[in-house]
């Protein structure tokens, strides 16, 4: 693979930043701020596209501050995240042109730039050639995507959204800290593939104070306990918000970083000497079961998904700190499979919203009737999530076991299994409360085991069915608003279509996950990564 | 030169449970009949193909990089995937003659798909894969019926995920020993297989893991527990004679286990499908004995014992569905007076319950006597004497169930309705091979792997056994009638459910607490608490400013470390 200089780098992070201006400027025609929106969309992804099928890799170089060098460098793993967000921001777009409309929402055109610009970030994030590069990016994230998560303008959302600064900018000062440590311990703070040669005859203690403010900074974003508590708290921001940012291009960045941090600063020798590995392992690991945990006893649903989210990211960071190739594999795929799958999700429950006005798990009973399809995909991935096979999260996960069990320590396979569980335990009754619960508690089924319902709403009404049910529901006016003419209405196409397609590419990711690009992006990472 | 293909070998080309999965799609959008039509026509087929095509495996895939076999056609597998094809086909014409919907019959036909998929397949993870899908494609199945298979049907799936996620780490770690995923001899020695042994366990119904046989069967609509009746636990047979190829005293021993608690519980048992349900454990107990004690007549008495169960058991379940379906009760309390007025139905009872009970000329007496005598030759008596005292309580439930169903007069009148020509036809059809394999046992000897060892199961020996098996069991139901009705149906989910609900939301409590409190108590001793009191937006600065001087510090005293190291 071959450097070559070239502009399609800088030119994924242009063309949506260079959206922004024309989205502020069209705020007064909808139609035509949202094909701005569009267009950048399709245009980032063919050139990350293009990017992709080039067999050598492109490079730009963007300057210097105070002597150290800033560029963009697409190598797999960066093209793997970049070809990830820019195919969810199409679908993404679509999306929150049906939601924001649903809804009547204010401030879109302020929203549809911030997304522009966020994206462009996390492109950013994503072509990184350096430390520094990313940490530019990544802190511009932060800022792009503040307007978002406090977009609904209410007290709630700017105590939220103070929190998501004080968080994320805290720490972006940590990981700058060990970027200073780094550039003197190393004197270079490119990414290269297997760790920086000088940074194994540093001095180990150092060393170790380095790679703990790098993945603590980055680990912020990545939302490992205990720095993850904004991101529940971000679940004020609108779905597609939450959906694309704080399923994809939020919190990827933070894994992707300290995936970059382990992986090409400082390399799998060196991490395994330094023994910093092994507690990173233990905070993952912790993460996964505590946040599985903690997320049983979601009402809100969008919450229940946030703690979802911190569970499965810490699936990418315990791929990683395991440094065995199957392992940094499975991460990587992982970044990839979870992101369909928990956008599916975010869609899915966005799209409840909207069409009903329903947020709550205790009040979702017989919601399936109303919108099969969509419940139908929400059902899809989340079994993904538990790991079933079929859907592209069995195909990350297996390869994370088989690489915990290749690993010194294959008790982690253990928290992989729990965690799965756990997944399980909240999603299946969300999943049965919705096609086969009725609001009127008539059936047993309605309320979740683990749920404690939110405050000032009782759960359903007396349970004890009878013992002999009849299989077909009635369907009433009861549980569903059905239209006039009696059939039921599934919803609106802008918010199906991006669901269907989310939940359709999590499915081949899990049947043919090798017909993909990103399955060979990953292989040519990990093979760059461990020789 | 090579050797010209065979029309056979074109046989391998395609896995029978192909067309399960395409008869599934089929049912989904097909009106109800051309979905049950096509149906019954896709199962039934697999009996031919499995038993015309060559042995070998085929189908050699890699979609998730690991090399797999979809497809192997071995001595093992031939007899359990023919007699599944011919019990699907089977249960799927009973569930159209007993009004299922177009969906039961698209979730029935995924789920026995994956399951046959499951016995086909050559290597572990494409067994792991279909063992899943086994899991996800049975809740969906119990789910559909709604109302209160819907609880159920989810405590189904924590055991079974459960069960997989054993099995899973297993797997892993097998590979991690072996490097490969092939079967061939058996699981890596040590803790692979404890693990690959208790998640297969679950799916056998272990004594204390099988809670969710009589919990799920009896609960959705009476076709739907006549196909789940015939396969998880039979699949989970096939995968144990994988797992232990040689056998394992333990195994063994939990087997004898299975066969007397699962006994004693079915016979305290007052309604039709929970009492069937526990047989179901029991007589799998024998399989699991056979195959635990590891010799070739073992593995040749569990695939005989389990051929055979399917079909019987499958009988069992399409006559209790029966009594449901025409009566509107399936409870023993209620049941009575029908040996009269369903004759049909009650013989197609006898022909099952004498099967189960192994009473000679039907094919269960052929089957069991086949593993008592394994066990006999290879285990302690303890063991045997556990297997033989099932058989006298197998007796006494089912004289039981006849009793109560059949013979005695019904408390209150009942209404019974006509009968479709199609149940009946299902009945009597699924009745056939359980005469069949009693009177021609060569039939089904023949089918098997290995070899029986020359038993002879008509010797006097086995008559005489099995002639004493039967009076003490009728002779203990006519005893102990009166004393049983006053025992308690108390089983092990009376303190491993709320356990282990109890735990799930007590950690869940617990973590969301402390992590509450540890939030508060960090939010006080940094004031960061009282400035959001405030409600002054200083927070960011705060934060910001602590965290500098935090870095800052942190960098000096490293920087200092490193200068004096």
């Amino acid at each position: 693979m071959t450097d070559v200089a070239s502009l399609l780098p800088v030119l994924a992070v242009a063309v949506p930043a260079l959206a922004v201006p024309p989205i502020l400027a069209s705020g007064a025609r909808p139609n035509l701020r949202e094909g701005w929106t569009l267009l950048a969309a399709l245009g980032t992804f063919g050139v990350v596209a293009v990017m992709v099928r080039s067999p050598a890799t492109h490079v730009t170089g963007l300057g210097s501050i105070a002597g150290l060098d800033l560029a963009l460098r697409a190598d797999a793993a960066g093209l793997l995240f970049a070809l990830l967000a820019s195919t969810l921001w199409i679908a993404t777009s679509v999306y929150s042109v049906g939601y924001v409309r649903g809804l009547e929402e204010s401030g879109q055109t302020r929203y549809f730039a911030a997304f522009a610009a966020s994206i462009a970030a996390t492109m950013g994030v994503a072509l990184a050639a350096d430390l520094l590069t990313l940490f530019v990016f990544y802190e511009l994230l932060t800022l792009a995507t503040y307007p978002l998560v406090a977009h609904a303008g209410d007290d709630a959302a700017r105590r939220s959204g103070r929190r998501y600064l004080a968080y994320t900018l805290g720490g972006g000062v940590l990981a700058f800290g060990g970027i200073l440590l780094v550039q003197v311990l190393a004197g270079a703070l490119a990414f290269v593939p297997g760790g920086v040669g000088a940074l194994a005859a540093a001095d180990p203690t150092l060393g170790r104070v380095a790679f703990g403010l790098l993945v603590a900074g980055f680990g912020v974003k990545a939302a490992v306990v205990p720095l993850h508590a904004w991101l529940p708290a971000a679940m004020v921001a609108p779905t597609p918000v939450s959906g694309l940012l704080h399923a994809v291009a939020v919190v990827k960045s933070g894994a992707f970083a300290v995936a970059r941090s382990v992986l090409y600063v400082f390399g799998p020798e060196t991490a395994a000497d330094l023994g910093v590995a092994l507690p990173l392992a233990v905070a993952a690991g912790f993460t996964m079961v505590v946040a599985g945990l903690i997320g049983l006893r979601q009402d809100n649903l969008k919450r229940g998904l946030a703690y979802s989210t911190i569970s499965q990211l810490s699936y990418i960071v315990l791929g990683v700190a395991l440094l065995t190739p199957l392992a940094a594999f499975g991460a990587l795929l992982h970044v990839v499979a979870h992101a369909f799958m928990k956008i599916t999700l975010f869609f899915a429950a966005g799209l409840v919203y909207v069409e009903t006005g329903e947020k709550y798990v205790s009040e979702m009973a017989g919601i399936g009737r109303r919108l099969p399809a969509t419940m139908t995909a929400f059902a899809v991935a989340a079994a993904g999530l538990v790991g079933f096979p079929l859907v592209a999260g069995f195909v990350s996960k297996f390869h994370l076991l088989l690489g915990a069990a290749a690993s010194p320590t294959p008790v982690f396979v253990v928290a992989f299994l729990v965690a799965g569980l756990l997944k399980l335990l909240y999603f299946w009754p969300v999943v049965y409360v919705a096609f086969f619960g009725h609001r009127d508690g008539s059936a047993p089924a309605v309320r979740h085991p683990f749920v404690p319902t939110h405050d000032g709403h009782g759960g359903a009404g007396p349970g004890g069915g009878t013992t002999e049910v009849p299989a077909t529901a009635d369907g009433g006016t009861v549980d569903g608003a059905l239209a006039p003419s009696g059939r039921r209405v599934e919803a609106a196409p802008a918010l199906l279509g991006p669901v269907l397609f989310t939940a359709g590419m999590a499915v081949v990711l899990g049947v043919v996950p090798a017909e993909l690009p990103f399955w060979a992006l990953a292989e040519t990472a990990v093979a760059e990564v461990f020789g | 030169m090579t050797p010209i293909p065979t029309p056979t070998d074109a046989l391998l080309a395609v896995p029978p449970w192909a067309a399960f999965l395409l008869a599934a799609a089929v049912a989904l959008v097909a009106p109800r009949r051309v979905g049950y039509l096509v149906g019954v026509a896709a199962t039934a087929l697999t009996v031919p193909w499995v038993l015309f095509a060559p042995a070998g495996t085929a189908l050699v895939v890699s979609p998730l990089g690991f090399e797999q076999t979809l497809l192997r056609v071995d001595g093992l597998t031939r007899p359990v995937a023919a007699v599944f094809g011919l019990v699907a086909a089977l249960g799927v014409a009973y569930a159209y003659a007993t009004d299922a919907d177009a969906r039961t019959n698209a979730y029935a036909l995924a789920y026995m798909g994956v399951s046959v998929a499951a016995v086909l397949a050559g290597d572990w993870l494409t067994l792991l894969v279909a063992w899943e899908l086994m899991a996800v494609t049975a809740t969906v199945l119990v789910w559909h019926h709604g109302g209160a298979a819907v609880r159920p049907a989810f405590r189904y799936a924590v055991y079974h995920l459960v069960g997989g996620a054993l099995l899973l780490a297993a797997v892993v770690l097998h590979v991690q020993a072996t490097g490969g995923f092939g079967y061939d001899g058996g699981f890596a020695p040590g803790l692979p297989t404890a693990l690959a042994v208790l998640g297969v366990g679950v799916n056998l119904g272990f004594v204390g893991l099988h809670y969710w046989v009589p919990d799920t069967y009896p609960r959705p609509h009476v076709a739907a527990s006549v196909v789940l009746a015939g396969f998880t636990t039979k699949v989970a047979v096939y995968a144990l004679a994988r797992v232990v190829p040689d056998g394992h005293a333990l195994v063994a021993w939990m087997g004898g286990a299975m066969v007397l608690y699962a006994v004693w519980m079915a016979i305290l048992q007052t309604d039709a499908r929970r009492l069937l349900s526990y047989h179901i454990v029991s007589q799998v107990g024998y399989m699991v004995a056979a195959v635990g004690i590891g010799t070739a007549a073992g593995t040749a008495g569990a695939v005989a014992h389990l051929s055979t169960h399917v079909l019987y058991k499958g009988l069992l379940f399409m006559v209790a569905g029966a009594l449901l379906y025409r009566t509107g009760t399936g409870s023993l309390k209620r049941l009575g007076g029908l040996g009269r007025r369903m004759p049909l139905t009650f013989a197609a009872f006898l022909v099952a319950a004498l099967a189960i009970s192994g009473v000679p000329g039907f094919s269960g007496f052929v089957s069991k006597g086949l593993v008592i005598e394994a066990v006999d030759s290879a285990a302690p008596d303890l063991l045997w004497w556990a297997l033989v005292l099932g058989g006298v309580g197998t007796v006494l439930s089912f004289a039981k169930f006849g009793y109560y169903a059949f013979l005695r007069p019904a408390p209150e009148p009942l209404s019974v309705r006509p009968a479709p020509r199609a149940l009946t036809a299902v009945l009597l059809v699924a009745a056939v091979p359980s005469v069949l394999f009693g009177v021609a046992p060569g039939v089904l000897y023949g089918a098997l792997p290995g070899d029986v060892g020359g038993f002879e199961p008509y010797a006097t020996s086995e008559l005489t056994k099995a002639a004493a098996v039967t009076a003490a069991g009728l002779v203990g139901f006519a005893a102990l009638r009166g004393p049983l009705g006053r025992v308690p149906d108390v089983d092990v989910d009376r303190l491993l459910h709320p356990a282990a609900f109890g735990l799930g939301r007590g950690g869940a409590a617990l973590v969301a607490g402390t992590g509450r409190r540890l939030g508060a108590a960090l939010a006080d001793a940094t004031a960061l608490g009282a400035a959001a009191a405030r409600g002054r937006a200083d927070e960011t600065r705060f934060g910001l400013g602590t965290t500098l001087a935090v870095v800052a510090a942190a960098l000096a005293v490293a920087l200092l470390l490193g200068r004096l190291g």
